[in-house]
């Protein structure tokens, strides 16, 4: 019996593994998943040849781009872009970047076909300040002003970092202000003083002497009034721009005088160098009229100019020219617009060859939509939307509905308005709404991975949640009540004011419902649980001064009903307190928010907040034990998990998990770790909680994980109330050892939740693995376990095997974020990933147990079953034949 | 083993003071910036992918610090403050073993095998580090490959099958009057139809094992031979297969039928085709079947 | 009954909790106001106060005087009007640092307990005060309750000091534990575990099989040895 037994717990865990082995089939490649590469907003360019472009970016990364396409050729990640950013780019024979900040800056050299790293050094000594990098002839100078003083001139040999030893100051009394200063080929110079007295210093940084060559601006582009700024050329001679009123002219410094020319131009403008002579491309667009773009072409030498309309429309503010390049009459120029998209224009044909849409780079909200129902199904739905109790009426109604839908039939396709966005059986098509960093709204269709349609606000940016960047983006009607048009809306903050913007808008189309400047700044936001007549559910603002916002303002009606029973909570990450607040004293003239209860963490940095999904479910209430009883789950809807960092002298951090109840305050669970330090991420999801930190202790990342049970009594299975505290849930805890560094952490989500759970963890080397929930559930401390529970046996360092990786080899760089959403079918879960790259697929954590698979032989069966009826036919005659036989006999 | 408890508490006595100290030098010295240096090895010749260098990154501590590999495999990591770390090679399609990297604090490197369950266990790798393939990362599983036997198991297949078996044998032995008479006499069709059956399901499980073979093939053989040695009658071993003789021997054709089928399949389960098939093929037609 | 029933395992549950440990003891002075007219800027009246001698133990005294008429009647209407009932804590730790908490309960949950409330007053790993909240022991909720008045006399309230627990940590000792356990077995008695492991899938249907034909035909056997013999 005891062997018996063994066998079949032998048998469960081998069943268990198996399960666990999802991978994807060779063949599936590229089937349902997609992966976007971006770089980031461009900071420099270069052309390095005729065929490609090499950029880099805000986001400290460079790339190669071709030409041709925009593809990206190859792509570097330097270090995290927080204190790390290029400051230098110079391409030559090879690709040099100068990158760092506070911690130290780096020199490296790249190799310009491969991108392959040729030698690197780092400088880190107090030159840490910012300064100015400059390269001439094998020698990298840097350059360190201090305002007001002086100025210090270090060179190095650029491929070794060996330097003379010698730093060279010179008395600089004239800087006043940075932003007045610019590197131009191997000068560096700047501009003191104001209009009129303006002056023009610059310093030949190449000569290694302290010269300092002092003109008065007047003397070179004579007197007017305005201001005259200086716009560096990024360009190998030390060619500036001065620019007065709009207005620039084009300086060539050299010792004593400089060379000036003599024609004004656009500030917007790059040089091409063209065999023998060098044009001027400048990007000009009216402020009245930003949607065009002109170009001029200008000789420099002899000032010839030659006027291009492009047919590019931006919708997006006024573009600026990175750089240009040109061969013969042929020019290619790159710029790149205020929405972060870099765009290459071929002259003289005026035409654009591509546009990146870089702004999906760094994704703050992202929002999965379901598509509506075809036009056909709609007019089978509408069949049935008469109101009117006639039998005439809808006899009629029904009849023109019929004939209408036989119409559809007959003339084959639906008609061209719906462009095939278009509800699927199994719900696996979708369109994505995200929202970045930069004020750009995408919508993204989820089979294709294209852009459906796309939005630009200017000047708004995201707000700040636990130390990242986050829109709010919401549904308020899902594209499932047909006639009624879908609707989304978005918040931003105003970059000026620091205010609120909300915007509505037809998630389908893109099409603009409303855009509204709010008058004050968003403390909180919640989406009601309530639709209207229209099935459009309110949203609730809750203003940096504690007053209630309800939009649309017909809302207000259901929420009253609800008031004494809706709550909200607000959080303050710096000071680490929690409020609720409740809705129950509003009266129909003003809704108030009064708070109910209060958290003081202490002097504790929030660092993750986890609420369960809304549209959870959870289909099993409970877990059978061995003994045949069950152990219910403790689900609370209503359940925050809250994650706070303490610094602490003797355990150095400590982090503090709260479970707290959202209506009344009461801390249902709390749990302490010593000696653990951040990235924390948390997983809130059915009745368990999955989180991640550092161990400082064994310098480790760690997996905790809580599971909360009722007990063997529920203590009430028809409706949940956090007032009613029959019992306090009993709590199994259970660590993890975490072989990898997470970055973004996620549970799946299902139709209905009868899939099993899994956990999607993007990490740091560009996987993002997926752990069953079965590996993290915790066993508590039973010792033996029973083999019937079907518990795994724990194992304290986690698997992640390779298979498990649902992005194989497409590793993702700088993972932000995962989403997910349910797909109509149950087994399937949709995932977005997205970081510096996005990638999109589907997993299907218990395997796709609702639909056939792939491989399922067709024609195996038909052969079986046309065999089968062959047989038996030939059977039925040989046994004729048999009993004529017999009779004969 | 009083010794070992010493020694172990010495360990990590000597760990503890190793911490402090360098607590104490992070904070007084933030000077000290150290390189980390190694090789990293191409997988072997055949699968070098092209360019793997620029593909290649390494990782200190999930990203905090980070290496390029050059042409020749070689990368220095720069500005690491003491510590201790975990170095990572990244690439897409090859796995790498991560070790883990101790700096002290007087810059002193220290390479040993990472072990997170065993943290204070110290297995020394070579410092500067080589890192070597373990070999081409698995993403994908393979897909079932169409195979024969496969084929002939499918409970489908065996649907046709053995309705025919059921079919051709069974009537023509249960109408035949002799037949039943002598059944009646001997016991019973099962007790014939039994040892055959678990012969042949233990000749598929034990297949290969050769010791079950060898203690069933006499039996099995004979058995087989049985009904060839109806046509020929001359091999009598045993007196229970003169018993089954008499059951085949007045309807021969019949019982050819049965057994061809039944050989089939069973020397397509063995993945061959037993020389008794052959034999047994060439005397159908011959029969003119 | 039924309520008391659940109120002991409400207890059973809190009490479980003080298995958790803080690093400093100390002890804390809980000064308890409560607003009995539901307002969005409520006044607090005086309730009582309670005092943890050991924030470690949770120890704790509660000095609570009776409701006077006019609280009752307020309390009463309170719980008819299905409204909330604010408490305000003012706590005083051992360091004479204040913090103020507040939290609500429905009125009429309290009503129909009788008064009989729970405090439950969270620290975290340091021994300070995180919250404070007052909670009912109750199944169900109700929307408003009429409740003779003479049962709204006195509070008796039970404090629960609930601590953080120690969060786990991966159990490495266990495991390394057996795997050097398995390692020794292995070089023991491998050969038997082998044969076992190797060849239980022919040897299982094997043996079925012999069981199931055996039993089919039980004569069966008998005449084989017959006529073995």
């Amino acid at each position: 019996m005891a062997t018996f037994k063994s066998i079949s717990s032998i048998f469960l865990v081998f069943l268990t593994f198996l399960n666990v082995a999802i991978s994807l089939y060779e063949d599936q490649i590229g089937k349902f998943d997609w992966k976007q590469s971006y770089i980031g907003n461009i900071k420099f360019g270069s052309f390095d040849s005729v065929k490609r472009v090499v950029v880099a970016t805000d986001e400290n990364v460079i790339a190669s781009l071709h030409l041709k396409n925009g593809q990206i050729a190859w792509r570097q990640i330097l270090e995290s872009p927080h204190g790390n950013q290029i400051e230098l780019l110079h391409v030559d024979k090879e690709v040099i970047t100068v990158s760092g900040g506070e911690s130290g800056w780096y020199v490296r050299g790249w190799e310009l076909n491969l991108g392959t790293i040729l030698w690197e050094w780092t400088l880190y000594s107090d030159k840490s300040l910012k300064g100015y990098w400059v390269i001439s002839k094998d020698q990298l100078i840097h350059l360190v002003p201090a305002v007001g003083s002086h100025l210090e001139i270090t060179t190095y040999e650029v491929r070794t970092g060996r330097n003379n030893g010698k730093t060279l100051r010179i008395s600089a009394p004239w800087i006043t202000d940075l932003s007045k200063c610019v590197t131009a080929g191997i000068y560096w110079t700047c501009i003191s003083g104001e209009s009129s007295s303006a002056e023009l210093h610059y310093i030949d940084l190449s000569s290694q002497l302290d010269k300092v060559y002092n003109l008065s601006v007047e003397k070179l582009i004579g007197n007017a009034p305005g201001k005259v700024t200086l716009r560096s050329l990024q360009y190998a001679e030390p060619d500036i721009l001065l620019i007065r009123n709009g207005v620039g002219r084009y300086v060539r410094l050299q010792p004593e005088l400089p060379k000036v020319f003599t024609y004004g131009l656009s500030p917007n403008v790059a040089v091409a160098p063209n065999g023998d002579q060098t044009l001027l491309i400048q990007l000009e667009s009216s402020s009245e009229n930003p949607e065009n773009i002109q170009i001029h072409s200008v000789e420099l030498e002899e000032g010839k100019e030659n006027r291009i309309e492009t047919d590019y429309v931006n919708k997006t503010g006024i573009s600026h020219i990175i750089t240009a390049l040109c061969r013969g009459s042929a020019c290619r120029v790159l710029f790149s617009a205020q929405d972060h998209s870099i765009s290459l224009l071929q002259l003289p044909a005026g035409k654009v060859a591509w546009t990146r849409e870089e702004a999906l780079s760094h994704i703050v909200a992202t929002e999965f939509l379901e598509l509506p129902v075809s036009e056909l199904d709609a007019s089978i739905e509408h069949e049935f939307d008469s109101v009117s109790g006639d039998v005439f009426g809808t006899l009629y109604h029904r009849l023109t509905s019929q004939a209408r839908q036989l119409s559809v039939l007959l003339t084959g396709q639906q008609s061209t308005s719906n462009t095939g966005l278009v509800r699927d059986e199994f719900g696996l098509h979708k369109l994505i709404i995200v929202a970045t960093n930069v004020g750009k709204l995408f919508a993204i269709d989820t089979i294709t991975g294209n852009v459906v349609w796309s939005r630009f606000f200017n000047n708004v940016e995201s707000f700040s949640l636990l130390n990242k960047h986050g829109m709010l983006l919401f549904v308020q009607r899902t594209a499932r009540y047909s006639p009624l048009i879908p609707q989304c809306v978005l918040l931003m903050k105003d970059k000026i004011t620091g205010n609120g913007i909300m915007y509505t808008f037809d998630p389908i189309t893109g099409e603009s419902l409303q855009l509204e400047r709010l008058s004050y700044q968003i403390n909180q936001v919640m989406l009601l649980p309530y639709e209207d007549d229209e099935h459009l559910k309110g949203l609730l603002i809750l203003s940096g001064d504690s007053q209630v916002h309800l939009y649309p303002s017909s809302s207000k009606s259901i929420l009253l009903k609800h008031a004494s029973t809706t709550f909200l909570y607000t959080a303050n990450p710096k000071q680490g307190t929690l409020h609720g607040l409740s809705l129950a004293y509003s009266t129909p003239e003003n809704i108030k928010a009064v708070p109910t209860w209060s958290l003081n963490l202490g002097q504790a940095e929030l660092v993750a907040v986890g609420i369960r999904p809304i549209n959870e479910r959870v289909h099993s209430q409970g877990r059978v034990l061995a003994d045949r009883s069950v152990l219910y789950k403790y689900v609370n809807p209503n359940l925050l998990a809250i994650a706070t960092i303490k610094d602490d002298s003797i355990h150095k951090h400590v982090l503090n998990i709260y479970l707290v109840d959202g209506v009344t305050g009461l801390i249902v669970y709390s749990t302490v770790h010593k000696r653990a330090d951040k990235p924390v991420h948390l997983v809130h999801s059915e009745n368990w909680l999955v989180y991640s930190y550092y161990n400082e202790r064994f310098r480790r990342i760690e997996l905790g994980a809580i599971e909360l049970y009722e007990g063997s009594v529920q203590s009430n299975s028809t409706a949940f109330s956090s007032h009613a505290v029959s019992q306090l849930p009993h709590a199994e805890a259970q660590a993890y050892i975490f072989p990898g560094t997470p970055l973004a952490m996620q549970a799946t989500i299902t139709e209905r939740g009868i899939t099993n759970k899994h956990i999607l963890v993007g990490l740091s080397n560009g996987a993002v693995t997926e752990i069953p929930w079965a590996f993290l559930e915790p066993r508590g401390n039973q010792g033996i376990l029973n083999p019937e529970e079907g518990y795994i046996p724990y194992i304290p360092e986690l698997p992640l095997p390779s298979e498990a990786t649902i992005n194989y080899n497409q590793s993702l760089a700088r993972i932000r974020g995962l989403q997910v959403a349910p797909a109509r079918l149950e087994s399937t879960c949709l995932v977005l990933v997205h970081g510096l790259d996005v990638y999109y697929t589907r997993v299907t954590p218990s395997k796709t147990f609702d639909l056939l698979k792939e491989d399922f032989d067709h024609w195996l069966i038909a052969i079986v079953l046309i065999g089968l009826t062959v047989a038996s036919y030939v059977t039925k005659r040989l046994a004729s034949r048999k009993a004529l036989k017999q009779a004969w006999k | 083993m009083k010794w070992l408890i010493l020694v172990n508490f010495f360990l990590v006595f000597a760990e503890i003071l190793c911490l402090e100290v360098t607590n104490g030098e992070e904070e007084s010295e933030t000077q000290g910036r150290y390189t980390i240096e190694g090789k990293v090895y191409a997988p072997d010749p055949p699968f070098t992918p092209a360019n793997w260098q620029s593909d290649t990154r390494l990782h200190i501590n999930g990203g905090k610090y980070l290496g390029f590999v050059k042409e020749d495999g070689s990368f220095i990591i720069h500005n690491v403050p003491s510590g201790s770390y975990i170095l990572e090679v990244l690439h897409p399609e090859f796995t790498y073993e991560p070790i883990r990297v101790e700096i002290n604090s007087r810059g002193k490197m220290r390479a040993r095998k990472l072990n997170h369950i065993q943290t204070n266990l110290v297995a020394p790798v070579p410092y500067p580090v080589k890192m070597k393939p373990l070999g081409k990362t698995k993403y994908f599983q393979i897909r079932e490959q169409w195979r024969l036997t496969d084929f002939l198991f499918n409970p489908m297949v065996l649907m046709m099958v053995l309705p025919l078996v059921l079919i051709m044998i069974l009537p023509k032995m249960l109408n035949d009057p002799e037949t039943k008479k002598e059944m009646e006499q001997i016991g019973s069709l099962t007790k014939f139809e039994m040892p055959e059956m678990s012969d042949l399901v233990t000749n598929f499980l034990a297949g290969t094992s050769q010791s079950q073979l060898q203690t069933k093939k006499s039996a099995k053989k004979s058995s087989d031979d049985s009904d060839f040695s109806a046509l020929d009658s001359d091999k009598i071993s045993s007196t229970e297969e003169i018993e089954q003789m008499h059951l085949p021997q007045p309807e021969e054709r019949n019982i050819k039928k049965g057994t061809f089928i039944l050989v089939i399949s069973r020397g397509g389960a063995c993945g061959e085709q037993p020389p008794d098939a052959f034999v047994l093929s060439r005397m159908l037609k011959f029969d003119g079947f | 009954m039924l309520m008391k029933g659940y109120c002991l395992c409400l207890l059973l549950q809190f009490g479980r909790i003080f298995g958790g440990n803080i690093e400093y003891d100390g002890w804390a002075n809980i000064n308890l106001q409560h607003a009995l007219i539901a307002s969005e800027n409520p006044v607090f009246t005086e309730r009582g106060n309670v005092t943890i001698q050991s924030l470690q133990t949770g120890l704790s005294t509660v000095y609570q005087k009776p409701l006077s008429q006019t609280d009752r009647v307020k309390l009463r209407d309170l719980a008819a009007n299905n409204e909330f009932y604010q408490l305000k804590s003012i706590v005083t730790a051992s360091d004479g640092s204040e913090s103020v908490f507040i939290s609500s309960v429905k009125a009429c949950m309290l009503a129909e307990s009788d008064l009989n409330d729970i405090l439950s007053v969270s620290l975290d790993y340091s021994g300070k005060v995180v919250t404070v909240t007052l909670a009912v022991a109750s199944t169900a909720t109700c929307e408003g309750a009429v409740v003779p008045i003479d049962k709204l006399k006195e509070f008796s309230t039970s404090v629960y000091v609930r601590h953080p627990e120690n969060g786990p940590v991966p159990d490495t000792i266990t495991y390394t534990q057996k795997l050097e356990k398995q390692a020794k077995e292995k070089g023991e008695v491998k050969d038997n575990r082998s044969f076992l492991a190797k060849y239980w899938m022919y040897i299982v249907p094997v043996v079925i099989i012999m069981v199931l034909s055996s039993a089919a035909n039980p004569d069966g056997a008998a005449t084989g040895n017959n006529a073995a013999r």
